[in-house]
């Protein structure tokens, strides 16, 4: 994907607080092109809010992201969700729930999970 | 009693229960009582977006199940809140996608027409601020910074609420519970939780910023409202502690502190008596 209206002015680069921690971020990615930075995102969403060309860095970011192998705890957390609806393990639910006093949360069926996301039977690649 | 739908999201049911304990609890004080939301599902996040174009489906998963119920959805997270908003903005603005999503939906029963109001718990304070100061009586004596969640202002334009840059919401809120709110350097800055996915030492030290900046301005507490805040500042902060030590401030959640000052006694609140 391009990065459509960029211009590449770097002003999202300004406000990007993944960029002043050091790491590689989709802000340089859009800025200079370097770095693979997509996959180092707080999802502040400053670097929207600064560029003056509207561009839909989300959308960019996360087809950025299809073309990079994924972090573990990315793959680990789309696993999850792909398996039971919840992006973390939430085996003792029920029972965690009762010693603070809260009611009981029917699950999603994974089978209904299934059907919602049909394609992604290989995490990391859009089938 | 107005009711809505409590959206907990993946990380406040898996690990922050206090958040929910509270947030049920002070929301029910000032008019608001929340339901459960069986079945619900993660929201995608920025999680499923990033593997497929199908994460749309998940969101959309839950904004059905809030029609069917008719009732709107309140969340505790700012990332579920945005990526909820978002979805029901692209189906409002979008009928062929809206008319795949509803193929999905179909298959388990369901559909989606755009009915669905998305508010995160700020929002929703914000809206009976005054029954907020009404019903907070108690003086509780610490002095706070707050961490907003990005995510409930910004993309401003998604959002429309509050000011994306330097929001004041949360601040009024506590405020009007009496609590007294010291300014810190790093106040607007993103927590950096979600870094802790991709790198961690990073994001410790952008958290060992925050808290230090907060610290240094007097701040005896910070008070959070979204779980990925909590996760990084709260439960992440024995690892902050390890390579600063003496860096150290209790993690309060906002419906916690308003409770407090609307006299709940704190094991009702999730909070050590």
């Amino acid at each position: 994907m391009d990065k459509g209206k960029c211009t590449g002015c770097g002003e999202c680069r300004q406000y990007c607080i993944v960029a002043r921690a050091g790491c590689a971020s989709i802000t340089a990615v859009l800025s200079d092109g370097s770095g693979t930075g997509a996959w180092n995102c707080t999802n502040c969403w400053k670097c929207v809010e600064a560029c003056p060309e509207d561009v839909d860095i989300f959308t960019f970011m996360m087809k950025k992201r299809r073309e990079l192998e994924p972090p573990a705890h990315y793959r680990q957390s789309f696993d999850n969700i792909r398996h039971t609806g919840y992006s973390m393990p939430i085996e003792d639910l029920n029972t965690i729930r009762e010693m603070w006093g809260l009611g009981e949360i029917r699950k999603i069926d994974p089978a209904k999970v299934r059907k919602l996301l049909p394609g992604t039977g290989r995490p990391g690649h859009k089938r | 009693m107005e009711r809505r739908l409590l959206y907990p999201g993946c990380l406040v049911l898996a690990c922050l229960q206090d958040y929910e304990l509270s947030a049920r609890r002070v929301l029910g004080k000032i008019g608001v009582e929340l339901e459960d939301m069986h079945e619900f599902a993660c929201c995608a996040s920025s999680i499923a977006p990033s593997f497929t174009d199908e994460w749309i489906n998940l969101a959309a998963y839950n904004l059905a199940l809030a029609e069917a119920r008719g009732r709107d959805i309140v969340t505790l997270c700012g990332s579920c809140t945005k990526t909820l908003r978002d979805a029901a903005r692209i189906l409002d603005g979008d009928a062929r996608q809206l008319g795949r999503v509803n193929q999905k939906l179909a298959e388990i029963g369901l559909s989606y027409s755009g009915r669905t109001k998305v508010t995160h718990i700020i929002e929703v304070m914000d809206e009976r601020l005054d029954e907020v100061a009404a019903g907070s009586n108690i003086e509780v004596n610490i002095r706070v910074a707050l961490q907003h969640p990005c995510n409930v202002s910004r993309p401003g334009e998604l959002m429309q609420f509050d000011d994306p840059w330097r929001p004041q919401k949360m601040r009024q809120v506590v405020q009007a519970a009496g609590i007294s709110v010291v300014d810190f350097d790093q106040e607007d800055e993103c927590c950096g939780s979600a870094l802790l996915m991709s790198e961690e030492e990073p994001a410790l030290n952008l958290a060992k910023r925050k808290l230090s900046s907060a610290i240094r301005a007097g701040a005896e507490g910070m008070v959070v409202s979204c779980g990925n805040c909590a996760m990084l500042l709260k439960n992440f902060q024995h690892k902050i502690s390890k390579s600063a030590p003496g860096l150290s401030l209790p993690v309060i959640f906002l419906p916690q502190i308003v409770g407090l000052a609307m006299g709940i006694p704190a094991v009702e609140l999730g909070m050590k008596a």
